[in-house]
């Protein structure tokens, strides 16, 4: 069973593997957005970090 | 199943009645009219029907209608629906109209808006304007329906969230909506403008001030919010047959964080099948597209936020046939009678196209 955490970008629920590793990518599916794992505290739990994105170029 | 009836059937949005209902499985087609077609069949005015059915187009009658229907489209032009429909109301006929003679709840409105003095206001108050996302519960007990304009239920469907929710503080008014509309949207009576030398490749501005839509948008949102909208438009046609883009400008200070519109989106379209939340950080199409709803009932709403400015851009994309008209009629429908509203409604769009 897995764990679950809320997207920063739109709140959405973002559910985290259980075996999770620090550093995994996760993505939010209702958006989009790539999360890297971080430890929370010294009880193993995750939070979420922004992941690098590539942007969108049109030109600007 | 219902006897429907189609009124005004060998239009575009006449023929996309046709297709949605001749493949509803608790609808039974049984008249198609039209002035001009009547005795033809019908594939040969909307050749992707051959093959669906054998029906053909029929004269309009009132009586007639009155005993082999229980339920009629009309999707005649402005100001020729207010003469047939009545006819059909007054026998007990559930009439779903998509003109505009009976969008607007005051009929002083009709000559600013359309030019005509209303002949029959007292049905106006009797007729429910139908966008099942916002307004469900009231369609389900309605017996007279109106749909509203393929642009208005567009941009409604991206701004009404952002009226309803006050903790936004969004400045009512000051909306700018901007339409980008294919060429279905004109209709299928041709003109010099909508030839294909004159038509192809264009981004016309039409209608850059004082769209009659407009009127539909502030009589919705003002409804939702319960204070005044003020809401310009203008629209352009742009080189797609089917589809529209409406992105609209509205203004907040301070301007809000993502997750707070994230969260007046959800609020109200948690529960509704046919609008999907686009805003997307990974692939070619990041916010809504009318090219990812085409053929279908969908409407994709997203939205952007300049901070600088306080500048909030909403977005929406619909097939302007399907949600913008003949699948929102039947959406409409479905709830009238006590169903599913995704009956019959629940085709992927295509793609690519």
């Amino acid at each position: 069973m897995s764990a679950t955490a809320n997207c920063l970008e739109c709140d959405a629920p973002v559910p985290v593997p259980q075996d999770a590793i620090k550093g995994e990518i996760v993505t939010c599916k209702e958006c989009g957005t790539a999360f890297e794992l971080a430890l929370a505290g010294s009880d193993g739990a995750f939070t979420l970090l922004l992941a690098e994105q590539e942007e969108e170029d049109w030109g600007e | 199943m219902v006897r429907v009836a189609v009124l005004g059937a060998s239009g575009y949005i006449g023929g996309e009645l046709l297709r949605l209902l001749l493949q509803h499985p608790e609808a039974e087609l049984v008249a198609a009219t039209s002035r001009t077609h009547a005795g033809e069949y019908v594939f040969r005015v909307h050749p992707n029907l051959r093959g669906t059915t054998e029906l053909k187009f029929s004269s309009f009658d009132g009586g007639g209608l009155a005993g082999s229907a229980d339920l009629a489209f009309a999707a005649l032009p402005h100001g020729e629906s207010v003469k047939a429909v009545p006819q059909l109301a007054d026998a007990g006929l559930k009439v779903i109209d998509l003109s505009a003679d009976f969008r607007l709840s005051d009929s002083r409105m009709y000559p600013v808006w359309y030019g005509y003095d209303h002949p029959r206001p007292d049905l106006l108050e009797k007729f429910v304007l139908s966008i099942p996302e916002i307004n469900r519960d009231k369609v389900k007990g309605a017996s007279l329906v109106s749909s509203p304009g393929c642009t208005a239920i567009t941009a409604i469907l991206a701004l009404a969230p952002l009226l309803k929710d006050k903790s936004l503080g969004v400045d009512r008014d000051h909306i700018v909506v901007d339409a980008k509309v294919g060429s279905s949207g004109a209709g299928g009576k041709p003109s010099l403008s909508t030839h294909f030398s004159e038509r192809f490749n264009v981004v016309r501005p039409y209608k850059p001030a004082g769209h009659r839509h407009s009127a539909e948008i502030e009589q919705v949102l003002a409804s939702l919010s319960g204070e005044r909208v003020a809401v310009s438009m203008s629209a352009h046609a742009v080189n797609m047959v089917r589809g529209i883009l409406s992105t609209s400008h509205l203004f907040v200070s301070p301007p809000p964080k993502p997750i707070d519109v994230w969260k007046a989106y959800r609020a109200m379209y948690s529960g509704s099948y046919f609008v999907r939340m686009v805003r997307d950080k990974q692939g070619p199409f990041r916010l809504p597209d009318p090219k990812l709803v085409i053929g279908s009932n969908f409407c994709d709403v997203g939205f952007e936020i300049e901070e600088r400015t306080g500048r909030l851009v909403a977005l929406s994309a619909t097939d302007n046939l399907v949600k913008g008209a003949a699948g929102n009629a039947v959406q409409s429908m479905n709830l009238m009678l006590g169903l599913d509203e995704k009956t019959g409604l629940t085709m992927a769009p295509l793609h690519p196209v």
